[in-house]
């Protein structure tokens, strides 16, 4: 196929409103649960369009391999917010870091995570002591998630009155 | 364009799509998550070798390799480096000070070539608008800077009340 300036604007634009149209049916639930899966697929779209604009793949054949892999990803995350034994196989389980105040050592030995990365998430919000944290997990999109312990929350107005 | 070759390209996607799924999941949330520049740029190696193989220009089998190698390297290299300090210093920056009590650590925003316009753009962000707030502001391994305040700064907690009324109800008996 001769590599036309009108072809190429007509093909990004044929795979530009396709790539819209199916990103939109698939919805925000794909978007919130496996993060790294979505990622994932989002570069797999992005990889299989290229080979379209430069006419090296028809556009039927770039619409079928697109098509494809979003529906086997609304599938998989379908089945997996419907059935907990296939969510636990596809989504790793969040996993506790800092239990009361201390490192949970057996588990950031699990993760293959150091302390030192521990230390920089809780720099990251602005948390400077161990010993304040309730309970810290890893969770299944990456990040690291903090409780505080009960005396070093925030002070809500709810308790303001006590102290008048 | 025949039909055989189309439902052939769907078989080649779907196959594509799960052994990445595994991939993804062995790899771990960490690795994947994005959390530094390398691990984006691992993503990205794991997610642009695929239309050739969905598209039949290499076989299943050199597919699998090259993203089974990748994932391997990947693998081994943060083993590595949770295992030894030397290769956690070798292949991950090193968390870099920027702000120490309220001064800012000139030599190091040279260091990592940080503009002072950005530090502050970074600590406007976190809602910080007067330097001397800052206990530590830290420029992180995932490229975001970090900001710790100085305890005066901190929003009030429970124990700091706590203290207050005791200090109240020592100074009334």
């Amino acid at each position: 196929m001769e590599l036309t300036l009108t072809g190429i604007a007509l093909r990004v634009s044929l795979m530009y409103l396709y790539a819209l149209v199916l990103l939109r049916i698939s919805g925000k639930e794909s978007v919130s649960h496996l993060t790294a899966m979505d990622f994932v697929v989002t570069l797999i779209i992005g990889d299989l369009f290229d080979d379209v604009f430069w006419a090296e793949v028809p556009v039927l054949q770039g619409t079928v391999g697109f098509g494809t892999i979003i529906l086997a990803h609304i599938l998989v995350t379908y089945a997996s917010s419907r059935n907990q034994f296939l969510h636990r196989l596809i989504a790793s389980p969040a996993r506790l870091v800092i239990q009361k105040g201390k490192l949970v050592q057996e588990n950031l030995g699990r993760e293959w995570m150091r302390p030192e990365t521990l230390q920089f998430e809780m720099r990251l919000r602005g948390e400077e002591h161990v010993r304040e944290i309730k309970e810290a997990r890893l969770e299944p999109k990456g990040q690291v998630s903090m409780l505080k312990t009960a005396s070093a929350q925030p002070v809500q107005k709810k308790d303001l009155h006590r102290f008048r | 364009m025949d039909v055989n070759e189309l439902l052939l390209t769907a078989l080649r996607a779907s196959f594509v799509y799960f052994f990445l799924l595994l991939v993804v999941r062995v790899l771990g949330k960490r690795e994947i998550g994005a959390t530094s520049a390398f691990d984006l740029s691992v993503a990205l190696m794991l997610g642009e070798g695929v239309d050739e193989i969905i598209y039949a220009d290499v076989t299943i089998i050199q597919g699998v390799t090259a993203i089974l190698v990748v994932a391997l390297w990947h693998l081994v290299n943060s083993w590595a480096s949770y295992k030894s300090d030397f290769i956690d210093r070798l292949t991950g920056a090193p968390p870099t000070v920027m702000v120490k009590s309220g001064k800012i650590q000139r030599k190091n925003l040279a260091k990592e070539r940080l503009n002072e316009e950005e530090l502050f753009s970074e600590l406007r962000l976190t809602g910080v608008d007067n330097l001397e707030e800052v206990k530590q502001a830290t420029l992180e391994p995932n490229g975001t800077i970090s900001v710790l305040l100085e305890d005066w700064a901190k929003p009030v907690q429970y124990n700091d009340l706590s203290r207050s009324k005791a200090k109240m109800q020592k100074g009334k008996s």
